[in-house]
């Protein structure tokens, strides 16, 4: 069993790992998200009864362990604005196809982490190529309720990408 | 899918990701299970003096003081099954993320209740002790040394009850703050 979850973890660690990027900027901190949703999913696993789809069951798992970050990460003062200033800084230099698409994502990133907590969870399991019965199943909330944040989310993320 | 849609979902999907390390996973699994096991260990020795006390001990209670032993055995084993049963694990993959929100929301606003209370309860009871102090001057005739050590008292139960205070008032702020990031 113990086998079956880290090979369960390997295979699912990048979807993890983006899971964490659209809810911490600063990067240890969301290494040690990254690590604490991998041990929430462990933890979980042991009580999936396969009633759902894996994926869905460890999206949920991993969200519900990052909103709780969300809330916890009050205490810490903000490094999205000095991170920020780092990317400025080397965008000077920046000539080759590589980091302009680092710094594309960098962007994305930015502007999702700046939604609502909610909005924010409904675009990065759209992203993930979830169905709305799926987004509606992690997020218990109506396909329709999805449908129109999810619009709206889209909305925003497009002026703001266009604009910067 | 769209234009916009593609290139956000194609940006998404090639960021870079970080590996998840194992074996730290595990280590901290490990030790998360060590310590549950001692908070149960510890829970179940805070019933030895009272098993020991009604049944082995050489000095003999009396009914009142074996009445007093057995309600308390109680209100400990009754103590033990509660934080035992807000120790249960909870089962992330169980609740959607609304219903996630709505318990963290719920947990933050009774962290908050409990610091509000806190916090009155300082200058509370710095009131009481202060009033204690003053209806025992007015009847009793306080020599100088006496009222220096009372002054000593005072000096440092209202130095307690500030830092008490300012704790209390910043963990309801904090509880207030967290609350607010969920939106």
């Amino acid at each position: 069993m113990k086998d079956d979850f880290e090979a369960l973890l390997t295979q699912y660690a990048p979807l993890l790992s983006r899971v964490a990027s659209g809810y911490e900027a600063n990067e240890n901190l969301r290494d040690e998200l990254v690590q604490d949703i991998a041990l929430a999913v462990w933890q979980s696993l042991q009580r999936f009864e396969g009633r759902s789809n894996l994926k869905t069951y460890i999206l949920k798992v991993a969200h519900n362990r990052a909103v709780s970050h969300v809330a916890r990460q009050v205490r810490q003062p903000a490094t999205d604005r000095f991170e920020d200033e780092m990317h400025t800084c080397g965008a000077a230099d920046a000539v080759s196809r590589q980091l302009e698409q680092e710094q594309a994502t960098e962007r994305l990133l930015r502007a999702i982490r700046r939604l609502p907590v909610q909005s924010r969870q409904i675009v990065i399991l759209s992203l993930e190529d979830l169905s709305y019965e799926e987004i509606s199943d992690v997020c218990g909330l109506s396909v329709n309720h999805i449908g129109v944040t999810l619009n709206r989310a889209r909305a925003a993320l497009k002026k703001e990408l266009t604009n910067e | 899918m769209n234009d916009f849609e593609q290139q956000l979902s194609a940006l998404w999907q090639t960021q870079q990701v970080k590996a998840v390390d194992i074996k730290q996973v595990k280590k901290r699994l490990r030790n998360l299970q060590i310590k549950h096991r001692c908070y149960l260990l510890l829970d179940v020795l805070m019933l030895i003096p009272f098993v020991w006390l009604i049944g082995w001990s050489p000095a003999h209670l009396s009914t009142s003081a074996t009445v007093f032993v057995l309600l308390l055995g109680v209100v400990t084993i009754g103590y033990t099954l509660y934080l035992g049963w807000l120790r249960r694990a909870v089962v992330l993959g169980r609740l959607t993320t609304a219903d996630h929100v709505a318990l963290l929301r719920q947990q933050l606003s009774n962290n908050v209740r409990i610091a509000r209370i806190s916090k009155h309860s300082a200058w509370l009871c710095q009131l009481a002790i202060c009033g204690f102090f003053i209806s025992e001057w007015l009847v009793e005739d306080f020599r100088p040394d006496n009222l220096l050590n009372f002054g000593a008292i005072m000096a440092g139960v209202t130095v307690f009850n500030i830092g008490f205070y300012v704790w209390a008032a910043r963990r309801e702020q904090r509880f207030r703050a967290e609350a607010a990031a969920l939106g």
